[in-house]
């Protein structure tokens, strides 16, 4: 039995999905991936670990389990598995693995190995990603932020339909991250707003990163 | 009778498409881009409203959203303006504002009684004798208004967008074409918006024979279509500039909100009409909507016109008219001086059309209530009267500058145009065009060039300066359009029906600033919001006051512009709330759920009266075990060298001696010793802590905490948790035996005392587990990863099934403390409570070197006021004491009731009051309870419960407790 449920789950009761299990949480799986350059799409991601790094000493040892340089506060370091490490906040850093299961592994050893430095946390979040051709648009309905600034790699914290989130673009799609708590309400007024202007929404595919990767 | 032309060039309607609707129950005909009103006049339909006040037959003055003459409602909408509004296949349009439609309105005869009715007439009459008032009152409340709403339609909204552009264009005319086109060519990200179905303008219907103007349309439009970085926004108009540089632009989709870095607004002006009587006639309207109406919708106005010409343009104008179908009887030429207008004049005596100069207007006349002729004075002071159904006019121009006042200009009178200007403008935003007093078309385009590159340096591009036209040296307006009559009905603003007189009356009273006269009169507080009446009301005050218009100053034009529907501006609704991750459990099992600020938490659970659901819940936890969401609570990570620092000085007590592994309850004060938060603190090392809040000061806590971070400089990490973890707690006596069942972690006394904290693994979740416990039996509090705490919560109810186990709700915890007498921060405290008059004094710790608020603890030690006591009534039949009623002693207010509810451990009613201190000495209180009635109270020490804390700390203890 999963121990981890998606905090979106209950917003599926599309026939394009089924139930699954990724990265030990239970979520609804797609076999398909969104055809982006022509229909406004709305997935769950909530099941890619993540996990929170703290401590004035953060940076220092991330540093020393990556190869490469942090950036600044918000900028992303991009992963080979797909992941990437982001400062969200002074000496707090979020580490998102990839999407594909297999990378799970040596990302949690890597991440979660005890060490008096630094404090490990999970980051339990609620995760999505929005994209298509009209998603500009639909979003500009629910957010004051100009989107247009928002740059590739680079987290961005803004609020969409009043909840705060971080968003990640890439061209033609944003990641949005949010609480477990707002997640529900979130994900059900975007996904409204994709549907009515003709999208779909879809379960997990562990594929989805081959869409940014290769954008 | 049709008055449709055949088709013309630049028309706007699709011939192929026809609508049918019903106008005041009779059917009518339409073309696709047609608008209600030119549909009505191409079907020969005169009359096509009634005024406000008086009932007076009306039609269009303007073809644009510049006058409110004509407002229609159908059985589901109202406010629709018809002279910009498509008609709607199958519906059934009325006239607003009358009373037995519009050909038989019985309220017409109220025009014969308009000298009864002046300007502020409600001000001088009805109000004696006084006991007629509430009948006056009653029928004049019954006359006014505007159309009805029909509250059986149900609400409606729309969508608020936010756009972002460097330059916002309001207007599309020649020089908004003009801005736009030289501005795309920046790459700057521009929006072009403008009010009509499609852009141009003027380019449209008045510049429409000018060969170049053709060209420079056709050309601009197609290379706006090509530019990447320009979109065009038509059918939608500005409401208004907004601080930081937010405009509102309101379409039939609703308001987009453009947030913009400079503005341009190139929004013409509104053509004025002239005042003498019976000027608000149906086929009186101004020159521009002749114009409208045969270029965009191929509609003659009248069979015969006059043209009343107060400017050199009325000419050109005229004739392009008559190329196109118009019959012109005569243009009468109000302007002044025998050489005014002499080229003119003689040019259009060329065409054979004939022209008379007249001094003034004596009146239109009227056969059944509709034009018939136009009396004038001729410059020979001969009358002359001439026949026509329709006097166009075109006597000058106001400029359609909200916006530009909006962003902090002035409005300058300049007597060689006779006409407001804009001045003052500033950095940021340009005029361009008609609004700024330019009126040639060629300068219009130079003048749209120049503002446009204006703005494109002033957002930084490096760029050659275009100079500014020239404005011409002669007058578009006539300085006083205006023919008295003595008896009356020469209209000066028709939405309120104000006459001459009514502003002479004004003026006469007193109110003779421009202020006090449009406050006084209602001048410009129409509908149309004094476009087409202000400036001739400050001509007309101006003559009065025997000044120029320019001394008189005008009024102050606020958002917004147009009228906005309600539904536009209520916009999409987000009413954002937080589920807690145990949120499906509660809905398997019927939880009542109620808003706790942003959170949905279950009150109680299942379904009958509010009592038995707590009375049910309650014995569960005291006699077996019972399961609470508290996911809600606070949460805040501590890590870093400095946590004790930090803690220590944002709460009240001493944490170097709290142990590894080990809880305690803290509290926190502001700066003048007051209670704002409380809750338990976690030790897992040196430096690293976990802190939980209350639900509803989780934000407020984490913000003071890095506020005092920062402040005192500390090495330490606050990681806000709240919304990531779920939490949870188990109590009753069976609380350690349900756990025990899904965890291999020991629970024993030894293993697990009471206040301590571990981390272990539930039902395969790692979880953190704190032995604390807020109703006071045997309890652990168990948080976990959000995503996570179902399984927990899940396994937790599989195990406890045996032991009947039962989720208790916010109601029953609520009365399980006050059992307990553990105070509700914000329900026992309030905006003054310190922790000295809550029995708290001991977790106050003043030998520290420094904590927020201790040297107002310190002071507020000794001078303790209020006290917060138990109280407890035996007899409870009838009793209705509700939280806030009053402790009174005769007629002194001594305190008020905090908490109060009925114990079924003491059967009877207990509560916590807060009171005078001096009267702690008392044993009996009274209480005033919601109903009036005096209660005697007994002042018991807390808790109520279990006062030597057995079962918390054992799960040992009284008997079980009996429910009656």
């Amino acid at each position: 039995m999963s121990i981890k449920i998606s905090p979106l789950l209950e917003c599926y009761a599309e026939s394009n999905t089924k139930p699954g299990e990724v990265f030990g949480m239970k979520t609804v799986i797609s076999d398909v991936l969104p055809r982006i350059d022509t229909q406004d799409f709305i997935m769950d991601l909530s099941p890619v670990p993540k996990c929170l790094v703290v401590g004035r000493e953060s940076r220092q040892w991330i540093t020393e389990q990556i190869d490469g340089e942090l950036g600044g506060l918000f900028a992303c370091h991009l992963q080979n598995n797909g992941g990437f490490i982001s400062e969200i906040i002074r000496d707090q850093f979020l580490a998102v693995n990839g999407t594909n299961e297999a990378t799970w592994k040596s990302f949690a050893e890597k991440f979660h190995a005890p060490d008096s430095r630094i404090l490990t946390l999970p980051y339990d979040c609620a995760e999505f990603i929005v994209g298509g051709p009209n998603i500009w648009n639909l979003l500009y309905a629910m957010t004051s932020f100009d989107l247009d600034s928002l740059k590739p790699n680079q987290l961005s914290p803004m609020r969409i339909a009043t909840v705060d989130v971080y968003v990640l673009p890439y061209k033609n799609m944003l990641r949005v991250f949010c609480t477990p708590a707002d997640g529900y309400f979130l994900f059900n007024t975007v996904k409204t707003s994709v549907i009515s202007g003709g999208g779909v929404s879809m379960g997990f595919n562990p594929s989805i990163d081959s869409l940014w990767v290769s954008n | 009778m049709s008055r449709r032309l055949p088709p013309q060039h630049e028309e706007w309607i699709d011939r192929k498409v026809k609508i049918d609707f019903w106008f005041e129950g009779e059917k009518f005909s339409a073309y696709k881009g047609d608008v209600i009103s030119s549909a009505l006049i191409a079907s020969g339909q005169k009359i096509l409203a009634r005024s406000f006040k008086y009932h007076r037959a009306r039609s269009t003055v303007s073809m644009a959203n510049h006058d409110a003459n004509v407002i229609l409602e159908t059985l589901t909408q109202t406010n629709i303006r018809a002279d910009v509004t498509h008609p709607v296949e199958g519906v059934r349009y009325q006239a607003v504002n009358t009373f037995g439609g519009l050909k038989k309105d019985l309220a017409q005869i109220l025009n014969f009684f308009s000298a009864l009715l002046p300007v502020g007439f409600y001000y001088k009459a009805f109000y004696r004798p006084r006991f007629l008032f509430p009948l006056w009152e009653k029928l004049i409340r019954g006359m006014t208004g505007l159309g009805k709403v029909n509250s059986n339609t149900g609400s409606w909204r729309q969508a608020r967008k936010q756009l972002f552009c460097d330059v916002l264009v309001v207007g599309a005319g020649p020089s908004g074409l003009a801005a736009a086109e030289y501005l795309g060519r920046t790459g700057l990200k521009i929006i072009v918006v403008d009010e009509n179905d499609h852009v141009g303008g003027t380019l449209g219907y008045r510049h429409n024979t000018d060969q170049s103007a053709k060209e420079f349309k056709d050309t601009t439009i197609k290379n706006l279509a090509n530019f990447s970085s320009v979109s065009t926004l038509p059918m939608c108009y500005a409401a208004g500039l907004y601080e930081g540089g937010t405009v509102p632009i309101v379409g039939p989709d609703g308001i987009k909100e453009v947030h913009t870095k400079a503005l341009i607004v190139a929004t013409g002006s509104y053509e004025q009409p002239a005042v003498f009587r019976n000027n608000d006639a149906p086929g009186i309207i101004l020159l521009s909507a002749a114009e409208r109406l045969m270029n965009r919708y191929s509609v003659l106005p009248c069979e015969s016109a006059v043209i009343l010409a107060g400017n050199p343009e009325a000419y050109e104008r005229a004739k392009n008219l008559k190329k196109i179908g118009l019959r012109i009887a005569a243009i009468i030429d109000l302007s002044l001086g025998p050489k005014v207008h002499e080229k003119e004049i003689a040019d259009a005596r060329k065409v054979g059309i004939k022209v008379t100069k007249i001094t003034s207007i004596e009146e239109a006349s009227l056969r059944k209530g509709t034009l018939d002729s136009i009396t004038v004075i001729t410059e020979h002071n001969q009358t002359e009267k001439i026949p026509c159904d329709g006097i166009l006019m075109s006597v000058g121009w106001s400029p359609a500058s909200s916006l530009l006042v909006q962003a902090g200009a002035k409005l300058s009178y300049l007597t060689s145009l006779e006409q407001v200007i804009p001045d003052e403008i500033p950095p940021g935003t340009y005029a361009a065009g008609q609004v700024n007093g330019i009126h040639e078309f060629k300068s219009k385009i130079d003048d749209g060039l120049a503002a446009a590159n204006e703005a494109a340096r002033f957002l930084g591009c490096d760029l050659p300066i275009i100079s500014r036209p020239k404005r011409e040296g002669r007058a578009h307006s006539h300085p006083y359009p205006v023919s008295a009559h003595p008896k009356g009905k020469e209209f000066v603003d028709f939405d309120e029906d104000i006459q001459l007189n009514d502003l002479r009356t004004s003026w006469r009273e007193g109110f003779n600033s421009v202020e006090l006269m449009k406050r006084y009169s209602t001048i410009g507080m129409g509908p149309s919001q004094g476009k087409i009446s202000n400036m001739n009301g400050v001509r007309v005050l101006a003559d009065l006051n025997k000044k120029s218009p320019g001394a008189i100053g005008t009024t102050t034009p606020r958002p917004f512009t147009h009228p906005v529907a309600i539904g536009a501006l209520a916009g999409q609704r987000f009413r954002r709330y937080w589920r807690t991750p145990m949120h499906q459990c509660h809905q398997r099992m019927a939880a009542n759920f109620e808003e706790n600020g942003h959170w949905l938490r279950p009150m109680t659970y299942g379904a009958g009266s509010i009592q038995t659901l707590i009375e049910k819940e309650y014995v569960a936890v005291r006699d077996a075990v019972g399961i609470i969401d508290v996911s809600t609570l606070g949460k805040v990570e501590l890590f870093g060298p400095d946590c004790i620092k930090l803690l220590e000085y944002a709460y009240t007590c001493k944490f170097d001696k709290l142990r590894t592994d080990m809880t305690r309850y803290i509290f926190m004060v502001d700066g003048s010793g007051v209670l704002i938060d409380d809750g338990v603190a976690a030790r897992f090392s040196d430096d690293h802590f976990y802190i939980t809040t209350t639900s509803s000061n989780a934000h407020t806590v984490v913000k003071q905490l890095r506020l005092f971070s920062d402040l005192l400089n500390l090495d330490i990490a606050i990681v806000d948790r709240t919304r990531q973890i779920g939490a949870f707690n188990v109590a009753g006596p069976l609380s350690r035996e349900v756990l025990s069942k899904i965890t291999s972690q020991s629970l024993s006394e030894a293993d697990f005392p009471y206040l301590a904290v571990r981390e272990f693994q539930i039902a395969n979740v790692t979880a953190r587990v704190m032995r604390v416990g807020f109703v006071g039996e045997l309890g652990y509090e168990i948080h976990a990863s959000a995503n996570s705490a179902q399984t927990i919560w899940n396994s937790l109810m599989e195990a406890g099934k045996p032991l009947g186990i039962m989720p208790f709700g916010v109601e029953t915890q609520r009365l399980l403390r006050l059992e307990k007498g553990h105070i509700i921060l914000g329900q026992d405290t309030d905006g003054m409570t310190t922790p000295f008059e809550v029995n708290l004094g001991w977790g106050v710790n003043l030998k520290k070197e420094q904590s927020i608020g201790k040297n107002s603890l310190i002071h507020l030690k000794r001078q303790t006021k209020r006290q917060l006591v138990g109280f407890e009534c035996t007899n409870t039949k009838n009793l209705e004491i509700l939280e806030s009623n009053l402790i009174v002693e005769g007629d002194r207010i001594l305190g008020r009731v905090t908490s109060v509810g009925y114990s079924p451990h003491r059967k009877g009613i207990i509560g916590l009051a807060m009171i005078d201190s001096t009267d702690t000495s008392t044993e009996a209180i009274c209480i005033k309870d919601s109903r009036g009635n005096l209660i005697d109270a007994q002042i018991v020490s807390t808790p109520f419960y279990d006062p030597e804390n057995l079962r918390q700390l054992t799960s040992q203890g009284s008997d079980k407790i009996s429910i009656k």
